[in-house]
């Protein structure tokens, strides 16, 4: 059991599927994209999860896998995230590097910005998940009695709570029945 | 936000972050937070700054250290495992507001003057207390700026010898080439001023005379009337004799807003067209003018040919004695800038026609000649003195002296200029002086 970050987002200013094609590009010039994370006004930035996800790639020496849902289109990506830059409270920050942020929004300012290596197609039908935490709401609006620990049946589930950031216990796969194999 | 977003002493604390930025002196600022409830969370941030400076370094650090600090300052910051101050955030917020200002300046200038897309700008900062070397990228449409070395308390404006030996190989480049480049970018007080040495070779400046006018007028035109001071002292004409590279009016043009009318007069042409290149580089509503109405004169001082009176006179006229007679050496294209003492003798001479009532003029003179300068002002004039008695400190690097060992022994017997580890040094001593009624 690995808790995961999945960050939300919907292609808004370009073209459907232009996102994920414009930092796939990038990774692919540059070794590696910024992506800025943008919160809902009632989100705080989680500080102590982003911190742990670094502490984790400093340990491990490896970047820290993650989830991209684009909630416009129910698609799910994989992604690696290798740095994390954050603003000071109540405040954004620019693209560390705007040469590695796509031309749409490489002037923009947000809270946070990922540092992602990879982003690969992914179905969620491969996955397991079950819910984990939302780091980003308040502790008293988080209801969570009941919800930690289920499972997440389908991506759109998610979006029972409207934040742009989740996190998710993500299992192995449950193994399939047994099956005698001929030899 | 700092206190309270309504109440006036956040909009003179906003002010005051204004003025922070645009002199690099975050004293007035650190006081300011005094009045603040929390201030008590400053307390670690006022007890370790050994001045009152933007760019301060720790006591116990290598000069350069900060410059290392800003490289890694971003990051730190910005890693969510760091717990930031109040005072961190605003210390950053300020950085990136003067990289912000300064992109801005290097975009317009561009449409100005030939300004390479890669570079550096000398920035004086902290009321001269030190210059920063910024590099610049302007690739595309996306600048980056980076810190590649700071100069406590620089003595002369292209001095950058002396910190090559001190940083990275990487610094060590951008600083040779910006040494070696004919482009030659100054920001003071947010006016970013250009020179192409290699096609104005005539033009003189900016030095760190003219640094140091242009940093009295600041303080005294723009500091003082942030703090309400005597508004009426405030000038509407002001002329400039020997304008040179611009570099003075851009700054008066740009931070003072009572000025209508500006008058530059220097005999070298490339110095006219040097100074109203950086007047536009410096207008504030660049797309639609919003210069004041500018008289530019190519030629000698003439004060019988003015014609009018003005509420501030401006002048780093030459200061050293003229070399002693037989002295046959071959003079360079800036001799005539540099040698003689007979332009600011007709200057002060001349001062009943053309001060207006509470006027005055601002008048640079050095350790070399200020006695014989002064022994000229008239009477009915009070002299003052905005740097005290012991003026400013300033290296002597003028190359037709260096090269003439009888001028040079001149200078050193008469006791104007010192000799200190192989460098010359004299002390520069503005003069305001102003009419006693």
């Amino acid at each position: 059991m690995t808790a995961r970050i999945v960050l939300r987002f919907r292609d808004l200013v370009t073209s459907e599927g232009d996102t994920i094609n414009e930092h796939r590009s990038i990774i692919r010039s540059h070794g590696a994209a910024w992506w800025g994370w943008w919160m809902r006004p009632y989100e705080t930035l989680p500080r102590e999860l982003f911190g742990q996800v670094l502490d984790q790639i400093d340990a491990e020496h490896t970047p820290s896998d993650a989830y991209l849902l684009n909630t416009g289109a129910n698609k799910l990506y994989s992604c690696t995230i290798a740095d994390i830059r954050v603003a000071a409270e109540g405040s954004t920050i620019a693209s560390p590097e705007p040469a590695k942020t796509p031309l749409y929004y490489h002037q923009s300012r947000y809270p946070a910005w990922f540092h992602l290596t990879t982003i690969t197609d992914l179905a969620f039908e491969d996955l397991v998940w079950y819910y984990h935490s939302i780091p980003t709401l308040p502790s008293d609006r988080a209801s969570l009695a009941g919800f930690v620990g289920t499972r997440v049946k389908d991506v759109r589930d998610l979006r029972t709570y409207d934040t742009t950031l989740w996190v998710i216990d993500e299992h192995n796969r449950e193994p399939g029945p047994q099956q005698l194999v001929r030899p | 936000m700092i206190g309270d977003g309504n109440s006036p002493l956040h909009a003179q604390l906003v002010q005051t972050i204004e003025h922070a930025l645009m002199t690099g002196d975050i004293h007035p600022w650190e006081n300011k937070l005094k009045d603040f409830p929390g201030a008590d969370r400053f307390a670690p941030v006022l007890d370790s700054r050994t001045s009152g400076k933007l760019f301060t370094t720790r006591p116990e650090a290598n000069f350069n250290d900060w410059v290392g600090n800003i490289r890694v300052w971003s990051h730190r910051l910005q890693d969510p495992r760091t717990t930031l101050t109040r005072a961190d955030a605003i210390l950053q917020a300020l950085w990136e507001r003067f990289k912000s200002e300064l992109t801005d300046s290097l975009v317009r200038a561009r449409l100005q003057a030939p300004i390479p897309s890669e570079g550096s700008v000398l920035c004086y900062v902290g009321n001269l207390s030190k210059c920063l070397v910024v590099h610049y990228e302007l690739a595309g449409d996306v600048p980056r700026l980076q810190p590649v070395a700071i100069i406590d308390s620089p003595q002369s404006a292209f001095d950058i010898w002396t910190t090559i030996d001190h940083v990275d190989a990487a610094a060590r480049n951008i600083l040779k080439n910006s040494v070696q480049s004919g482009h030659k970018l100054v920001l003071h007080r947010g006016v970013l001023t250009h020179v192409d040495k290699r096609n104005d070779s005539r033009v003189f400046g900016p030095t760190i005379d003219t640094l140091v006018l242009a940093e009295i007028l600041a303080q005294d035109l723009i500091d003082n009337a942030m703090v309400g001071d005597d508004r009426s002292r405030l000038p509407t004409g002001v002329l400039e004799i020997g304008c040179g590279s611009g570099l003075v009016m851009a700054g008066l043009v740009r931070n003072v807003g009572s000025i209508d009318e500006i008058s530059c007069i220097d005999i070298e042409v490339g110095a006219i067209a040097c100074t109203k290149k950086n007047l536009n580089i410096a207008s504030r509503n660049f797309a639609g003018g919003g210069l004041p109405k500018a008289n530019l004169i190519v030629g000698a001082f003439e004060p019988r040919f003015l014609n009018r009176t003005f509420d501030l006179i401006v002048c780093n006229p030459p200061y050293i004695p003229a070399p002693p007679t037989g002295s046959r050496e071959s003079r360079g294209v800036l001799f005539g800038a540099v040698s003689g003492t007979e332009l600011a003798e007709v200057i002060v001479a001349s001062l009943s026609g053309l001060l207006a009532a509470n006027a005055r003029l601002l008048l640079m003179t050095s350790s070399l000649s200020v006695d014989h300068i002064m022994s000229h002002i008239p009477a009915g004039y009070v002299v003052t003195r905005p740097l005290g008695e012991s003026g400013f400190e300033a290296l002597f690097d003028v190359d037709d002296v260096l090269k003439d060992a009888s001028w040079l022994e001149s200078l050193l017997q008469a006791g104007g200029l010192s000799q200190r580890g192989g460098a010359y040094y004299h002390r520069l001593h503005p003069l305001w002086v102003i009419p006693e009624s």
